[in-house]
């Protein structure tokens, strides 16, 4: 424990959160509305583990470049001239102008305010009118570069230079997901939303099945019933697993991943790797959840369905209209009952 | 503390997630059992 614990979490609340299952209780509802415990969260969870902000398809030819933001730290992932990708800071060494926003293609990293611009590496290029001004040497500046990692397709970042590397704390979840081949998998369509409620509501919603026979009642319930639902022993590392079988109940006809096991072909799985990257499966298709927590109630989420070119082809664009009505169905039967959790958390 | 709500067993996605919030944030040491 360290010094902070008093003040962030009574000892008794602490106590029964770390009870063994059988005798545990839910994250006491300061969890959720404190900015303390945010700011503790932003400095020792999203300062110093692996965070998920883009996937490999999205920044796939150089001159590639796709925005995220870190709690603390709005960033660029970009793919240069040589094919090297590169996690950046994207605010401007000289005024803190934000340089990019969204995803696009570039030679270079241009500032809007006062046109310094950077290499897709971060080295400054240019800095106009900037002759006379004493010790300022151009190519001793360079935008502040994160540790990058890309796992299954998914690109992490993180902000500590000395993190240890992600995949090694991943090697027990890897089995699991790999016949998905999400490595090979593109990002289809997404959907987004900007919710007024703390991450973690959505995290844990995301990694249970016992809501099933809530709002899913009628879409999950009858395919993946919550009883049948099974959480894998993680060993302590960083991740969850959530396997929801739906047997005899799930008619396969052509999938989505050739290479899954008969068993796999009629389950729905749900992943973690925490804090933030969500992502589930079924035969027919998947899709990943990404938040991006800006404040204790408040984040961007962003839905995006994936598939296997090699094995769907070139989606049309009814493909993409299915895609997106699906997964906004059931982020919107969620959103019925987790919109009443976070108003309930924050008016205690 | 009584705003706490129990957790069922079909929650334990849930008690994972929160023995990593917690060793994250230093409350405790990291978990290696449920």
């Amino acid at each position: 424990m360290n010094a902070k614990t008093p003040s962030l979490i009574a000892t008794d609340a602490l106590q029964k959160i770390t009870a063994p299952l059988s005798q545990a209780w839910t994250l006491p509802p300061q969890a959720y509305t404190s900015c303390e415990i945010f700011a503790a969260e932003v400095d020792s969870i999203f300062s110093k583990d692996w965070i998920c902000v883009a996937r490999i398809d999205q920044v796939k030819a150089p001159g590639d470049y796709i925005c995220a933001d870190l709690p603390s730290q709005p960033i660029v992932v970009t793919r240069d001239q040589q094919g090297q990708l590169h996690a950046l800071s994207r605010v401007c060494l000289h005024r803190a102008m934000p340089l990019v926003e969204g995803q696009g293609n570039t030679t270079r990293l241009v500032c809007p305010y006062h046109r310094w611009s950077y290499e897709l590496d971060g080295q400054l290029r240019s800095a106009p009118m900037m002759t006379g001004v004493e010790g300022f040497v151009e190519s001793a500046q360079c935008l502040p570069e994160l540790q990058l990692e890309v796992w299954q397709g998914f690109i992490f970042v993180n902000l500590d230079p000395q993190a240890q590397p992600l995949a090694p704390r991943l090697s027990g979840l890897l089995p699991l997901v790999s016949n998905y081949a999400f490595s090979e998998m593109q990002v289809l369509e997404t959907i987004e939303y900007d919710s007024p409620w703390n991450w973690k509501i959505l995290v844990e919603n995301f990694m249970e099945a016992y809501h099933h026979i809530g709002p899913h009642k009628q879409t999950f319930e009858p395919a993946y019933p919550a009883r049948d639902a099974e959480i894998l022993d993680n060993e302590g590392q960083p991740w969850v697993f959530l396997k929801m079988p739906g047997g005899h109940r799930v008619t396969v006809e052509e999938g989505a991943f050739p290479a899954l096991t008969p068993a796999q072909q009629h389950d729905l799985i749900a992943v973690c790797v925490f804090p933030t990257l969500l992502f589930g499966a079924s035969a027919a298709g998947a899709a990943w959840y990404q938040l991006e927590p800006s404040g204790v109630d408040k984040m961007r989420l962003k839905i995006h369905g994936l598939y296997h070119p090699s094995v769907s082809g070139e989606p049309s664009a009814e493909d993409r209209a299915e895609v997106a009505a699906m997964l906004k169905l059931i982020h919107e039967e969620d959103i019925a009952v987790i919109e009443d959790l976070g108003r309930d958390c924050r008016q205690r | 503390m009584t705003t706490q709500g129990r957790l069922s067993l079909f929650e334990q996605g849930i008690w994972q997630l929160n023995q990593l919030w917690a060793s994250g944030l230093g409350l405790k040491k990291p978990n290696h059992s449920g």
